[in-house]
């Protein structure tokens, strides 16, 4: 199951709030709409707005990530994983 | 009666009493619930079971071959070689030449490839490369080699090898993003974008040689967004992952509903011990097709370090990352015989068209693909409405017969003298 960032999030936030994240944001608006409402946020950098899909890719302190993942047009959020080449050594 | 082939006999005079070695048991016709008893000791490892020849591939000590091969029910065991399959093999392996005699090379087919990189002046490469990003802001190269040898699979035109290493659809376009860095790792929301990117150049197919660890259900920002691009009607095609052969081994974004996700097979139709098999972790049948992915030759990037080099052009290399291209370049050959064809009417091809291995679904999906027969169903079909799950065929004939043989010989054996 894709599990959900939010309680890790809330643990990180917890104990070191200044620490950067790298999540992705489901949005039940528009990637371009969902970003105009963090043009004021100060310390969030939008990595990528995606048109195929309603999300967004963010990089900010846990403390910020978490009052993000709380707004009203966040569907999900999810925790920006590592991928691999699937060559095999 | 000696039930050891003489190459094994071999082989075992060349090895220590505990050295493991890899072998096929060919079982007598006896069920497979008793044959996996009987294998079943700490010191075995039981691989593959091949449903039609009732064989089993295992690795155990070679002091215990001799003991196993007295067993009534053992018919013969022989050496489970290494196989392999190069690009000059793999290639009629899924009978590509027959469809290149009809005139379909992939030409005014773009295939964008999410990668490493490519060596953009690899001589089997050049002038085809349409559209280049880079999403890691190491610079557009590929000193990993991952992504150029990705690119030798799907539309190599075999120009520094005489044709001998050429690939899938050697006249494709391609379009490539580099999303993974000169480690071979990257970032989901970086993968992602370079597929937005894709569908919004206007590619036809996409190739993901690349995943994450640990099983999915496909419910991911990653998978949701394959979803999206084949729902926008670009096929795309991804490696099953290299975590076989246990179950459930399938990440994301294979495990993404609409996509054709690909394991790989050897070049004599055994499924890859790496290869990753389903279900997924909703219990959806994946992977769709195996195609070969063990040792294949392909286009090596200057200055890069993969694999073992076959010459200052090529190297070889293996993984369902080489699996998954093979696909990609069928796609282009199917989109440029009938450019309407959406991408569920070529997964539904593919599948519908497999041929059977004898392997678990959960490890073959439908079959090892075959490039003619699948042409030939998008050539005769329509477009499906909407992309669906399509069900797997049943078992071979011939397993179905041998199954419903060993019910019968049971019934009879249990039935009491009167």
């Amino acid at each position: 199951m894709v599990k959900n960032y939010l309680s890790e999030l809330e643990n990180i936030a917890k104990a070191h709030p200044r620490k950067k994240v790298k999540l992705i944001v489901k949005t039940s608006i528009s990637a371009d709409e969902a970003s105009q409402y963090l043009v004021a946020d100060k310390g969030v950098k939008i990595a990528h707005k995606y048109s195929i899909v309603n999300a967004l890719a963010l990089e900010t302190s846990a403390k910020k990530a978490l009052e993000i993942s709380k707004k009203e047009w966040v569907v999900f959020v999810e925790e920006d994983k590592e991928i691999r080449a699937l060559r095999r050594n | 009666m000696i039930h050891i082939t003489p190459d094994l006999e071999k082989e075992l005079q060349e090895k220590g009493p505990e050295e493991q070695v890899h072998v096929i048991v060919r079982a007598v016709r006896v069920e497979r619930p008793f044959v996996l008893k009987a294998l079943e000791k700490p010191t075995h490892t039981i691989r593959q079971h091949v449903r039609l020849i009732n064989a089993f591939s295992m690795a155990l000590p070679a002091q215990e071959i001799e003991k196993l091969a007295e067993e009534p029910w053992v018919e013969w065991i022989e050496p489970d070689k290494e196989v392999k399959a190069t690009l000059d093999t793999s290639v009629p392996l899924m009978v590509v030449p027959e469809v290149w005699k009809l005139g379909f090379t992939g030409k005014r087919v773009n295939v964008a490839i999410i990668d490493t990189g490519v060596d953009k002046n690899h001589p089997d490469l050049t002038g085809r490369i349409i559209a280049t990003k880079d999403f890691t802001l190491e610079g557009f190269f590929d000193l990993n080699g991952h992504g150029t040898m990705v690119a030798g699979v799907i539309a190599g035109n075999g120009s520094a090898s005489e044709e001998k290493y050429r690939g899938i659809a050697p006249r494709a376009s391609l379009m490539v993003a580099k999303a993974l860095k000169l480690d071979g790792t990257g970032r989901m929301s970086d993968v992602m974008a370079a597929i937005d990117w894709a569908v919004n150049i206007g590619a036809h197919v996409i190739n993901l040689s690349l995943g994450s660890s640990g099983s999915s259900d496909g419910k991911d920002a990653l998978s949701e967004t394959c979803d999206a691009a084949v729902n926008q009607g670009v096929v795309v095609c991804v490696a099953a992952g290299n975590d076989g052969p246990e179950r459930r081994t399938i990440g994301s974004p294979a495990a993404a509903r609409n996509v054709i996700t690909i394991g790989a097979s050897t070049d004599n139709d055994l499924v890859a011990e790496f290869s990753s098999c389903g279900p997924t972790v909703d219990n959806r049948p994946k992977p769709d097709v195996v195609v070969p992915g063990v040792e294949i030759v392909s286009a090596l990037a200057k200055g890069a370090q993969i694999g073992e080099i076959v010459n200052e052009h090529y190297a070889v290399c293996q993984g369902t990352s080489l699996a998954a291209p093979h696909i990609s370049g069928l796609c282009a050959l199917f989109l440029e015989a009938k450019p309407e064809a959406s991408p569920a009417l070529i997964k539904e091809a593919l599948i519908h068209t497999a041929k059977d291995l004898g392997f678990d679904h959960s490890s073959q999906g439908a079959g090892k693909a075959v490039a003619l027969d699948a042409l030939n169903y998008v050539l005769t079909h329509e477009n499906p409405p909407e992309i669906s799950e399509v069900e797997y065929p049943p078992p071979g004939c011939l397993g179905i017969l041998f199954e419903a043989e060993q019910r019968l010989i049971k019934k009879f054996l249990k039935k009491p003298k009167t």
